[in-house]
């Protein structure tokens, strides 16, 4: 019996590394539940910290589920192009995969443009609070699920990514023709000095 | 005919500005578009060159589909500037990478395009920035040309669209922007920010950008 492929992709970052989180996606418990959530395939971003994540794979190799690939690497010099189209279902081939990541906004941008249900994990070890206040708004907005570095954490929340995307099919539909995807969003093209005073008295009258 | 530059800088913003620019709008017949990069920002340069690709490919499906229609998507170059600040550069430093910025600024929004929109419109329409700190030192050189009555106060218009990033506070460069009052718009692409600085806010325009599935479709999904 041929089976579907299902990738899963996390994704730290090529400069800090998030030692926590590429710890914990490195435990036997969380491959086990890939692979009964019918993953094939984990593929982890590690940064900096590929020396002791490969060492410490290599030590668990045994323990690798059968019908799982665990694969540890540093960065790419295309993640959208190499790794986040391997998430992406194919006809016959693959399932919808997932993409768990630190809340960097270029890896967000990139699996919203692939169309990838994606799954938060703000560094909180880092000093600024932005990752915090981002993976806050995309989860207000419905563009991601918020989890901690937590396995376990991690596993509810990848079931929550599996129904929050049937949501997201019906919000946004694939298109063929140019759409307004982010609605009240104003478009670049259209960004004058005149036409933006415009807008803005448009919007007073709305109000 | 439309002559319009787009300061790049460093992946993150230059990626946000790229999915802003894709939007799906054409044709671009008789426009023209330069960029700004900083030098050895080779991440920016193929995100530019697949933003640029990616526009010759949706031309080329219009002409083919429709039957009457001549689809362009106009022209662009690219012009190098020394970087403004690296990041993570001593604060005392920047003034003087800021200058070499300046010097490589001034020549790239004087010099016209040389091609037929370069003919006809000597300096560009509008000039956007996202956030990048070159962003500011090109709004400050446009100020320092229209004070000098080099250019005309009704050309290189800046608009500012802070980054999608910034969600409760304005970016430095933004801030500078804000203050100095030398861009000609100023929008943010969140509710809480644009409140907290008293500015328009313009929503998440990154996402009118075109997804891969408007791109090149893939199979039936199972």
């Amino acid at each position: 019996m041929a089976q579907f492929q299902r990738h899963c992709l996390v994704t730290v970052g090529a400069t800090v590394g998030f030692k926590q989180l590429t710890e914990q996606v490195l435990q036997p418990e969380f491959w086990e539940f890939l692979s009964a959530e019918g993953f094939t395939s984990l593929r982890i971003q590690c940064g900096p910290d590929i020396g002791w994540a490969s060492a410490r794979l290599d030590s668990l190799r045994e323990r690798v589920p059968k019908w799982l690939e665990v694969h540890v690497f540093e960065t790419t010099p295309n993640l959208m192009m190499d790794e986040m189209m391997l998430c992406k279902a194919w006809s016959g081939l693959r399932r919808m995969g997932v993409v768990v990541s630190h809340a960097g906004t270029g890896t967000i941008l990139d699996a919203w443009k692939v169309g990838l249900p994606v799954i938060v994990v703000p560094n909180e070890t880092l000093l600024d609070n932005h990752q915090a206040e981002m993976a806050k708004h995309l989860a207000k907005e419905g563009y991601a699920i918020t989890s901690t570095a937590s396995y376990l954490d991690l596993q509810g929340a990848i079931h929550k990514a599996d129904l929050l995307w049937q949501d997201n099919k019906s919000r946004w539909p694939p298109h063929t023709v140019k759409p307004q995807k982010a609605p009240g969003a104003l478009r670049l093209w259209e960004m004058h000095p005149q036409e933006v005073e415009k807008e803005e008295d448009a919007q007073m009258t709305n109000d | 005919m439309d002559y319009t530059l787009f300061v790049l800088g460093s992946g993150g913003h230059t990626k946000e500005m790229l999915m802003m620019m894709d939007d799906g709008t054409l044709p671009f017949a008789n426009t023209h578009r330069r960029y700004l990069i900083s030098r050895g920002d080779t991440m920016s340069e193929h995100h530019l060159a697949d933003y640029e690709a990616r526009l010759q490919t949706l031309c080329a499906q219009i002409r083919g589909t429709s039957s009457s229609s001549s689809c362009s998507p106009g022209t662009h170059d690219k012009r190098t500037v020394t970087r403004a600040r690296r990041v993570h550069q001593p604060l005392w430093s920047t003034p003087l990478t800021a200058l070499l910025s300046i010097v490589d600024i001034f020549p790239a929004l004087l010099t016209p395009p040389d091609n037929d929109v370069g003919r006809a419109l000597r300096y560009p329409g509008r000039v956007f920035s996202n956030g990048p700190a070159t962003g500011f030192f090109v709004a400050l050189a446009v100020h320092l040309l229209k004070m000098g009555y080099v250019i005309p106060e009704s050309c290189c218009k800046v608009i500012y669209i802070e980054s999608w990033a910034r969600i409760s506070t304005l970016s430095l460069t933004g801030k500078l922007l804000l203050y100095t009052g030398i861009a000609d718009v100023f929008v943010t692409q969140h509710q809480e920010v644009a409140a907290r600085y008293g500015v328009q806010n313009a929503g998440e325009i990154v996402f009118n950008s075109r997804r891969l599935d408007d791109i090149e479709p893939s199979p039936v999904k199972c």
